[in-house]
Parts: C-alpha cells; structure tokens; sequence
C-alpha cells in the first residue's frame, strides 16, 4: 500500500504537538493526517474514517486517552486500529496500563523529531506491506509491529 | 558520516508565537495567585501549560523549555499534593521560572 494513502488520526489536545505531528507524517509522505483534541470524538472519527493508525495522547480533554484506549479496543469497529500512545506521563505504572490495555506502542513526550516520523512510517510499512495484508483495512489486532519505539 | 537532520525552521516560527502567548497566559496566572493558593482555575493553568511546554520543548528543539517546563510542573504536582505551601517564595520562584522562558521565547 502506498503511504501517501495511510490515514493516521492524531489525538492531542496541544496544538504544538499536533502541528509536529502533521509536519512529521507528511515528511514521510503519509497524506491523510486527521486530528482531534476531544477524547469523546475519537470512536466516531474512527468508525467514520478507519484510520490505519491512531496517536493518542493520555491528557484529553472529554474523555481521557486511557479510557479512549479502552473503548476503542472493547469496539469490534476499531479494536484492529493499532495505537500509539504519545504521552508526557513517564510513569511505568502508566506504561503498563496502556500496554495492557492494547497500546501497541507508548513515547514518551518529548521525543526526538526525526526519529519518531521514520519509526512511524515504518510502522505502518511493517504493519500494511506485506502480502497477507487486505491492503486499506485495518489489520487484525493480533498482527504484531515492525518495531517498536 | 553526519547524521541528517530534519529541518523544523518550517513549523518552529509558529510554536514560538504560541509559546509566548502561553507564556503570557502563565503571567496572567501568577497575578491571580489566590486562585493559584486556592487550587482554582489559575493553577490548573500553571499545570497543563507547564506539561505542555515539557513535551514540546524538546521535541521542537529547545532543551531549555522542556527543563523548565518540567520544573514548573513537579512544582504545580507538589503544590497539588500539599508537599508545597503556595507563599511568597513559591510565587518567586514561578515568576522566575516563566520569565526564563519569556526571554527564551523572546
């Protein structure tokens, strides 16, 4: 699948970060670059646009990134989305509590800038190019990432 | 071999302009300190600016905002958790932190 067709939905409410997020995604030539600053709007953008991966910050306003997590992976809709939780709070506990809950990956904010765009676009490569992939689906939730960040 | 380097002069513009109006919103903060004493609205300010300026500092570059940034936070935690007293001299030493990053962001 080419990258300029991956969809990526960034969940953020700091418009800092979500501009580094859009600069970043299309640097890597990833076109479809979708954002909210509102937890409680995640599940219907998803349904909605079927992004190939979401970026979800912790602190949302709504509804926070943890639940969002929850209910994303609880909804047969989008519990194939992979996420990336993109997040200020370092806390191991945290960690383990997004991974748990179905994070595939969790940064930890700040980040280096050039790193975090190539990882991403080759974690959605690793996730979507590979000949058993229904390319433009989301994958099965079980596929495993590339690499990790 | 130099390793290459990604060029934020593009967006790095924008993210000042915002941080000084963060910064002044920061200001504004410190004047209503009693409602930084009394955990209202002007604290939960110093918080989630503070939070905010610690991730993207870096992120966008600048070391310093993100060290600042994340002083001023364990502050705002600790005065949250009562391991603080907001008198006088905490109030300095906030005034201080944010106008280190008004003369960054200047």
């Amino acid at each position: 699948m080419a990258v300029q067709l991956y969809r990526v939905l960034v969940c953020e409410d700091d418009p800092a970060m979500v501009r580094i997020f859009q600069f970043l995604l299309q640097k890597q030539g990833i076109g479809g670059v979708l954002t909210t600053s509102d937890g409680n709007k995640v599940i219907p953008i998803c349904q909605r646009e079927k992004p190939h991966l979401i970026l979800l910050d912790l602190m949302l306003p709504g509804k926070d990134g943890l639940t969002v997590l929850k209910d994303l992976k609880s909804n047969e809709a989008t519990s194939s989305i992979p996420v990336i939780v993109i997040s200020g709070i370092e806390s191991k506990n945290q960690v383990s509590l997004a991974i748990d809950a179905g994070a595939a990956d969790y940064v930890t904010k700040p980040f280096d800038s050039m790193e975090l765009g190539s990882r991403l676009r080759d974690f959605l490569t690793a996730l979507y190019n590979t000949p058993s992939t229904n390319a433009g689906a989301p994958p099965p939730s079980n596929m495993a990432p590339g690499g990790s960040f | 071999m130099t390793e290459p380097v990604l060029d934020l002069s593009e967006i790095v513009g924008l993210y000042k302009e915002d941080a000084r109006q963060a910064v002044e919103q920061m200001r504004a903060a410190v004047q209503r300190w009693d409602e930084v004493v009394g955990g209202g609205p002007a604290r939960q300010l110093l918080r989630k600016i503070s939070h905010q300026l610690r991730g993207s500092g870096r992120t966008y570059g600048f070391r310093n905002v993100t060290r600042i940034g994340k002083a001023l936070e364990h502050l705002m935690i600790k005065l949250q958790s009562k391991h603080l007293t907001a008198d006088e001299r905490l109030r300095k030493i906030i005034s201080a932190h944010v106008e280190r990053l008004a003369t960054i962001f200047q």
